[in-house]
């Protein structure tokens, strides 16, 4: 996707920092990413899911659950150069149990410069900023999946993906919305609650993970939910992936994430000869909305009647760093998956309905194929 | 791939779904809810058929309207906990996060002072703290005895004051950053001071239990509900990044504050009542303007008389001197004894009337809030209700669950309750089959013989000469008529589990009764989701309402020894919360504001009326005078219960490194 056509001005490209650490250890970004001279981060509650070391249960391997904090802010690009050295040493990305760190390219429009997103140039002189970026264990050929399920399914796909090898999976919890508000007062039978689960696979088990979800879920069934990934510009990720005791002086997930860094990305563990989406364009756009709690409804209703089919709502905190007075700090955030070719009429039908007059945003970015159930 | 891609949809303005896909949904619907709550139910029902069948050998009494009541509970229970998911929470969730934005502090607290307020003001089960006090005597208790009845108005007002101040305090704290754990200390340094002075002023020494009681039990089950999701949306908007507590806190300043608020009160009456005094004192001459003065008016003192004195008691009264004043008393009396009596025996109310009394009060405790609500969200927030067809929705399955579930109550569990209770002796003491009397005429008490114990008391005795044999039955002297030469023999059987045994089994069955009945408390489960949001899901909620549930069992249980043994409250709950508060002082603020939200959530419309049922039962046969006490131990222990679980969480399971290296 080509992030300079026609139609989406008021905007630039930016690179959006995405952070998961323990619940707690989010306290040290407000003093870290002001010298930076990002403006705002949100905050959104989330639980990483570990295989635990412990007796089977029916067979299955028990899983210990953990509350952790998902971190987001913009910088423009180039910025994350600065900005992540300083956050890896800050928050110890790529030690077992700290966390994980990805980057993604996006369009951002409707941001009040230098107000809401925070996408100025870096300072110079950031408490541990400086770092080589080598050090950091970046990795560049990995994508996000994310699963959105109805409450209570996630922890399934958790496990597939733990037990496949395929990263830490988070969960949030969501509200979808769409099909549902057109049903009248039936719709209170169809439950709303979602739970968004997203995992870190490389670019090339991406088919694998997403064929291995699809199996597990039976996403193509009525209400089962859908699963969608897009790629993602660099990434650290976690590496501890039972919880308990370690046997060892390193596990196997450290030993591959240290070839993987060696190696300078993740192809030396293919399985593949070919990967089915190399090179092809992504069909699909993320396009996500943020906004004030409980002010994006008509944004998000013009999304939906100018042809995007759903969207998932998830609610964050936001933390302002430029001493603004304004602004809430309950914001909600609205995912949609939308085919390229309804993306530009769906942008403007959101810029008429006033997003850009408001304290809200829109994050677009390229997405890779969408399962679920189909109606139309 | 065998999926298909995900496409977008035309949209239309209305989607009509066929009849039979609507009613499968509906269906579904339905029997998904009726499932969890029969899940919770039946437990109860279950363990207290149990207990009443198999330990203590009686059989159920108007079996088929206990059927009836609990499958009442059931269903009402599901419409009642659909309605809050509905309506209750959504709004509160979004006065939470709309209030900041639009109003003052001030103009907040007011809002929140007044909510309060009025959730209890209109909170029925006020009625069950007069009914505990129904025991209660003039002349050992007038403060208490004057609150409960002439100024009943002003102990309700109090404890709402004490509410609203609790709310308004809990939601500062929430805008404002502030750690729950400074306030609490604050809080529960204040109300065992005064406690504690309480206890040294004769007359205020039995108010204090009811103070004590009053906070867990105004708590009710649509206030909490609404006060976590405020605390909740509260939370989103202000605060401070690193407060994990969640909104927490503001339900559990509301089992505190009030017991101050009502000792306060007590204090500022003591001056107009007397001192506590013998009975002989009361209904001498010398006092009688005092006793009048304990009541609304004379005609409430003279058939307060009539049902409590002797007549020459009366005759002693000076205002009670004017014998037709007694005789019209005792004719009123005497109507309203036929009109019970004959309750007695027949239907007590039927199940129609019970339903249109408990219709009216879930009406006055569901329609205010949520119309003070609704008035927020239009004139404070200046926002339209999101889905008002839901809300509308969500408002009537509260009011019909409500109206349902209380009076499935009444109808079925609280009669297997007062069953239980009232047969629970039977495992510690002998039981006297009065119904099985026989008339001995010309009994001859020579035949009267002498037993000697291990300690040297003598014990009289005379063989019964029985089908199966002579049995040696204790000799009553007063029941002996020496004019007519007859004995009445009342049978007695002996205690069902003899020695300590029976203790044990009295404490266990205390235990369970705690344990299953806040498995289906309406404010626990709400307690439960509203966790289970904050958390993502690490804490389930069903996890966290067994460790309630557990919570409340081993306070039932002490509540129980407390009336068997007769131990002052004063003893269990000071050591008690001294424990309570250093566990405090290590949990993290997350597991302190749980915990202490789970002591103000436990005691509700289920655990209040069953606990109270069987403790009265217990006590009234133990002879205990009342049975306050017990549901300040059953909200105290959950709170212990759960600052210990989150602490075992946190040892089992150590938090990464905090903040930024």
């Amino acid at each position: 996707m080509s992030l300079d056509r026609p139609g989406f001005d008021c905007g630039s490209a930016a690179v959006e920092i995405t952070c998961v650490v323990p619940r707690q250890g989010s306290t040290g970004f407000h003093d870290l990413l002001k010298p930076f001279g990002v403006g705002e981060f949100t905050l959104q509650s989330a639980r990483r899911t570990l295989l635990r070391e412990a007796r089977r249960r029916r067979g299955l391997t028990p899983l210990a659950e953990e509350l952790v904090d998902i971190v987001r802010f913009h910088v423009p690009p180039g910025g994350e150069e600065a900005v992540v050295p300083a956050l890896v040493n800050a928050f110890g990305f790529g030690e077992p149990g700290r966390g994980s760190l990805t980057l993604r390219t996006i369009f951002l429009a409707g941001i009040a410069p230098g107000a809401a997103a925070g996408v100025t140039a870096p300072g110079s002189a950031a408490p541990g900023g400086g770092r080589p970026s080598g050090e950091t264990r970046m990795i560049h050929d990995l994508a996000c999946l994310c699963s959105i399920v109805p409450r209570g399914v996630g922890t399934a796909i958790a496990r597939v993906a733990l037990e496949a090898g395929l990263g830490v999976p988070v969960v949030t919890y969501g509200r979808g919305v769409g099909s549902r508000g057109r049903l009248g007062l039936i719709r209170v039978t169809i439950p709303v609650e979602k739970e968004i689960v997203t995992f870190l696979p490389s670019l090339h088990d991406i088919d694998e993970a997403f064929r291995l979800v699809n199996e597990v879920m039976r996403l193509s069934r009525p209400g089962a939910g859908f699963c969608y990934w897009y790629p993602l510009a660099g990434g650290i990720l976690d590496t501890r992936i039972w919880a308990g005791r370690q046997p060892f002086v390193a596990s196997m997930e450290q030993v591959i994430a240290t070839l993987d860094v060696m190696t300078g990305g993740t192809a030396w563990r293919r399985k593949a000869e070919r990967i089915e989406n190399e090179g092809r364009p992504l069909p699909m756009a993320s396009y996500t909305i943020q906004g004030n709690e409980g002010e994006t409804e008509p944004i998000l209703r013009a999304a939906l009647d100018a042809g995007a089919g759903g969207a998932t709502q998830s609610w964050l905190r936001r933390e302002r760093l430029d001493e603004a007075e304004n602004g809430s700090s309950a914001r909600e955030m609205s995912d949609l998956i939308v085919e390229e070719s309804t993306l530009q009429r769906i942008h403007q039908s959101v810029c008429q309905a006033g997003l850009l007059g408001q304290d809200g945003f829109v994050e677009i970015s390229d997405a890779g194929a969408a399962c679920g159930y189909h109606t139309s | 791939m065998a999926f298909r891609l995900f496409s977008p949809r035309s949209r239309s303005e209305l989607t009509i779904l066929p009849l039979r896909q609507r009613g499968a949904l509906i269906g579904s619907y339905i029997w998904t809810r009726l499932a969890a709550q029969l899940r919770s139910a039946v437990p109860v029902v279950l363990y207290l058929l149990g207990v009443l069948i198999l330990l203590l050998g009686v059989p159920v009494l108007q079996a088929g309207r206990v059927a009836i009541g609990v499958a009442m509970v059931i269903v009402g229970l599901t419409a009642f906990l659909e309605g809050l998911m509905l309506a209750v929470m959504p709004i509160g969730e979004l006065c939470g996060v709309g209030l900041p934005r639009r109003a003052r502090l001030p103009g907040i607290l007011t809002a929140v002072f007044f909510l309060g307020l009025l959730g209890t003001m209109a909170e029925p089960s006020i009625a069950v703290l007069q009914r505990m006090g129904a025991s209660v005597m003039p002349w050992d208790a007038p403060l208490l005895f004057v609150l409960l009845g002439k100024h009943s108005f002003l102990l309700v007002l109090a404890i709402g004051v004490g509410v609203g101040i609790a709310f308004a305090v809990g939601i500062l704290r929430s805008l404002l950053g502030w750690s729950l754990k400074p306030v609490l200390g604050i809080s529960v340094g204040l109300v065992l001071g005064a406690t504690l002075w309480a206890r040294t002023q004769p007359n205020l020494a039995l108010l204090y239990s009811v103070a004590w009681d009053s906070g867990a039990i105004t708590t009710s089950d649509v206030t909490v509900p609404l006060m976590l999701a405020l605390g909740v949306g509260l939370s989103r908007m202000g605060g401070r990044q690193d407060d994990e507590g969640g909104g927490f806190g503001s339900v559990a300043m509301a089992s505190l504050v009030p017991v101050l608020t009502v000792l306060i009160l007590g204090a500022a009456l003591l001056p107009t009542v007397p001192a506590p005094m013998s009975r002989e004192e009361f209904v001498s001459g010398d006092q009688a303007v005092f006793a009048r003065q304990l009541f609304r008016d004379q005609q409430s003192y003279e058939r307060w008389a009539a049902e409590h004195l002797t007549p020459e008691e009366r005759a002693g009264a000076a205002v009670l001197a004017d014998p037709e004043a007694t005789l019209r008393a005792e004719a009123l009396l005497a109507a309203e004894g036929g009109v019970r009596a004959g309750e007695g025996r027949e239907d007590p109310e039927s199940a129609w009337s019970i339903l249109l009394r408990t219709a009216s009060e879930a009406g006055r405790s569901v329609i205010p809030l949520m119309l003070s609500l609704v008035a927020i969200v239009w004139l404070v927030l200046r926002r339209k209700l999101p889905w008002p067809d839901e809300t509308m929705l969500g408002v009537l399955f509260c009011l019909a669950g409500m109206a349902v579930f209380t009076a499935g109550l009444e109808i079925g569990l609280l009669r297997l309750g007062d069953q239980t209770g009232a047969n629970l002796t039977s495992l510690i003491q002998p039981v006297e089959h009065a119904q099985d009397a026989v008339v001995i005429s010309s009994f001859d008490p020579s035949v009267v013989f002498e037993a000697v114990g291990p300690d040297g008391g003598r014990q009289s005795f005379f063989m019964l000469a029985e089908p199966a044999g002579a049995v040696p039955v204790p000799y009553v002297p007063d029941r002996y008529d020496a004019e007519s030469g007859e004995y009445l023999h009342i049978p007695l059987t002996p205690p069902r589990i003899p020695g300590a045994g029976g203790w044990i089994a009295l404490l266990i069955v205390a235990f369970g009764l705690g344990f299953t009945t806040t498995l289906v408390e309406p404010a626990v489960a709400a307690l439960g989701v509203t966790l289970e949001n904050v958390t993502v899901g690490v804490f389930h909620r069903r996890r966290i309402v067994m460790i309630i549930s557990s919570g409340v069992g081993v306070g039932a249980l002490s509540g129980f020894a407390m009336l068997a043994w007769d131990i002052p409250l004063l003893w269990i709950i000071a050591p008690l919360y001294i424990v309570i508060l250093l566990l405090t002082a290590l949990s993290s603020e997350l597991f302190t504001g749980i915990a202490w939200d789970a002591g103000g959530a436990t005691t509700a419309s289920i655990t209040t009326p069953l606990v109270l049922a069987v403790g009265a039962g217990l006590g009234g046969r133990l002879g205990v005078a009342e049975s306050f006490g017990i549901l300040t131990l059953a909200s105290g222990f959950p709170i212990l219960g759960v600052l210990l679980a989150g602490l075992s969480v946190s040892r089992s399971r150590p938090l990464p490194r905090g903040s930024a290296r």
